[in-house]
C-alpha cells in the first residue's frame, strides 16, 4: 500500500526503535516542552538535532515538514508582539499599537515551544510507518478496556480508514470532474449557490460511503468476523536498545524539568 | 431497520468510514473570499447527524488517530501528535465531543426537521469552538478576547455555509443509513 503522509523509509537506529518507545517518548516530551524554560528548549533543540542526524533524515527535510503551520504561527507571533503590554520598542506612527520588548520575548519563546513540539512529532511520523504506529497505539490503549473501549477495535477502525482513504479520494475526484464537465464552477458563484452545490456534490460521496460500509459489513459478517484480540505476523518485542533509548529520554525529561 | 446498538460491527464500520470521510474533507478546499475553507467540519457534522452520538464520536476518534499517526489530515495539512498538544489541539478534542453532542441531540427526535438539524449542528459547533478556544487561550497564554479573535472570528462565515449545507444534506439522506 502506498504511504501518504510523512514516513521516509531509511535504515537507521531510530527507524528500528520500538514504535511504543517512540510514541511514549514524544508524548512525554510534548508535556515537558510546554513546562520547561528557555534553557530546556535549547537542550531539546540540540537533542532533536542529534537524533535527526542519527536517523539519516536531513534536518532540512524535518524543518520543511512543519511548513503547513507557518501561516498560523506568523499570525500568532504578530498577536504576541503587538498586544503584550510592556516596554515600547518601536511604534508604527499611523496605527496606535506598538511592538513591546516583552511581547517580542514572549512570542519568540512560545513559538519556539510549539515549533519543537511539532518537530518532535514529525520526527516520530517520519521514522515510523502508519502500521507500526497503529500497532503501538493498539498496545498502549489496551488499558482502556476498563472503560469498555476495545483498543483492537480502534486499531481495526484506523486500519480500515487507512485502506479506504485513497479510494474515497479517487471517488471524490471523479465526482468533482463530473461536475466540472457539466460546467459547475464553485469558484465563481455566490454563497447561496455554494451551499446548494456543496449539498449536490457531497450527496453522491456520502451515499457511496454508506453503500460501501454496508457491503463491508456483509462481507465481514459472511466471513464470521468476531471483534476481539488478534494476533500479528510481526509481534512487537522490546529489546535492549529500546531500554537504552527509553533511559536516555527519561534523563532528558528530568533535565528539562530541572531547567523549568 | 438496524439500530446503531443492534450491530456493533456495523457501527464500527460506519465510524471508520466516516472517520476516513472527515479526513478526506480536510483535502477538499472550497474557494471563498478572503480565505478558502476545507470541508472537514462539514463531515464532522454529517457524522454526528447520520450516525448518532456514540458512532459519530467514534468516527472523530478515528479521524484524530489518523492525524496522530502522521496523515496530513488536520487543518492546513498538519499531522502528528504535536498538533494535539499544540495551541490548536482543542479543536480536535472538540470534534469528538461536538459530534457526540450533535448525535445525541439528533437521537432525541425521531424525524428531525431542517431547523432542528441546523440547531443541533450549531450546538455542536459551539462545543467545538469553545474547546478549541479554551486550549488556544490556555496553551498560547492568550487573553480570552484575543483567543476568540484568532480562533473563532475568521471561521464564522465558512461555518455558517457548512452548517446550512450539512443540515440540508442530512434531511436528504435521512433514513438511508443503518438500513439494508
Amino acid at each position: 500500500m502506498h504511504e501518504i503522509g510523512q514516513y521516509i523509509d531509511r535504515d537507521s537506529p531510530l527507524h528500528s526503535t520500538d514504535p511504543r518507545v517512540k510514541l511514549i517518548s514524544v508524548l512525554a516530551l510534548s508535556v515537558v516542552i510546554l513546562k520547561t524554560g528557555p534553557g530546556g528548549l535549547l537542550v531539546t533543540a540540540l537533542f532533536l538535532l542529534t537524533i535527526t542526524l542519527c536517523s539519516k533524515i536531513r534536518p532540512l527535510e524535518l524543518f520543511l515538514s512543519t511548513r503547513p503551520v507557518w501561516p498560523f504561527f506568523a499570525i500568532l507571533f504578530l498577536v504576541y508582539i503587538f498586544t503584550t503590554p510592556g516596554t515600547q520598542l518601536a511604534a508604527i506612527p499611523p496605527i496606535p499599537i506598538a511592538i513591546s520588548r516583552e511581547g517580542l520575548y514572549l512570542g519568540t519563546f512560545q513559538l519556539s515551544r510549539f515549533f519543537l513540539l511539532l518537530l518532535a512529532a514529525s520526527l516520530l511520523t517520519m521514522t515510523t510507518s502508519h502500521i507500526e504506529i497503529t500497532m503501538a497505539l493498539e498496545h498502549l490503549l489496551r488499558p482502556l478496556k476498563i472503560v469498555r473501549i476495545s483498543s483492537h477495535n480502534a486499531a481495526l477502525m484506523v486500519s480500515m480508514a487507512l485502506r479506504f482513504i485513497p479510494l474515497l479520494q479517487r471517488e471524490m475526484l471523479q465526482i468533482h470532474q463530473a461536475a466540472a464537465a457539466r460546467g459547475v464552477a464553485m469558484k465563481y458563484v455566490g454563497v447561496q449557490e455554494k451551499i446548494r452545490l456543496l449539498v449536490y456534490l457531497s450527496t453522491p460521496l456520502v451515499m457511496n460511503i454508506i453503500r460501501r460500509s454496508d457491503e463491508l459489513v456483509q462481507a465481514m459478517e459472511a466471513r464470521g468476523y468476531q471483534p476481539g484480540p488478534r494476533t500479528y505476523l510481526n509481534e512487537l518485542v522490546l529489546n535492549k536498545s529500546d531500554f537504552y533509548s527509553s533511559g536516555l529520554v527519561l534523563l532528558l525529561i528530568l533535565l528539562l524539568l530541572f531547567l523549568a | 431497520m438496524y439500530s446503531s446498538k443492534s450491530s456493533p460491527l456495523r457501527s464500527m464500520v460506519y465510524s471508520s468510514m466516516f472517520g476516513a470521510l472527515t479526513a478526506i474533507g480536510a483535502f477538499i478546499v472550497i474557494p471563498l473570499q478572503p480565505i478558502p475553507f476545507t470541508l472537514q467540519t462539514f463531515f464532522t457534522a454529517i457524522a454526528g447527524t447520520l450516525l448518532g452520538g456514540y458512532a459519530g464520536a467514534m468516527s472523530q476518534v478515528v479521524y484524530v488517530l489518523l492525524g496522530c499517526i502522521g496523515l496530513p489530515v488536520f487543518a492546513g495539512g498538519k499531522a502528528g501528535l504535536g498538533v494535539l498538544f499544540g495551541p490548536t489541539g482543542g479543536y480536535l478534542i472538540g470534534f469528538i465531543v461536538g459530534a457526540y453532542v450533535i448525535g445525541r441531540i439528533m437521537e432525541a427526535r425521531k424525524q428531525a426537521g431542517l431547523m432542528y438539524t441546523a440547531m443541533a449542528i450549531l450546538a455542536g459547533n459551539v462545543v467545538i469552538y469553545t474547546l478549541g478556544t479554551l486550549q488556544l487561550a490556555f496553551i498560547a497564554q492568550l487573553a480570552p478576547v484575543k483567543a476568540i479573535l484568532v480562533g473563532v472570528l475568521p471561521f464564522i462565515i465558512p461555518e455558517a455555509i457548512k452548517l446550512s449545507a450539512a443540515a440540508m444534506l442530512t434531511v436528504r439522506l435521512r433514513g438511508r443509513i443503518m438500513t439494508k
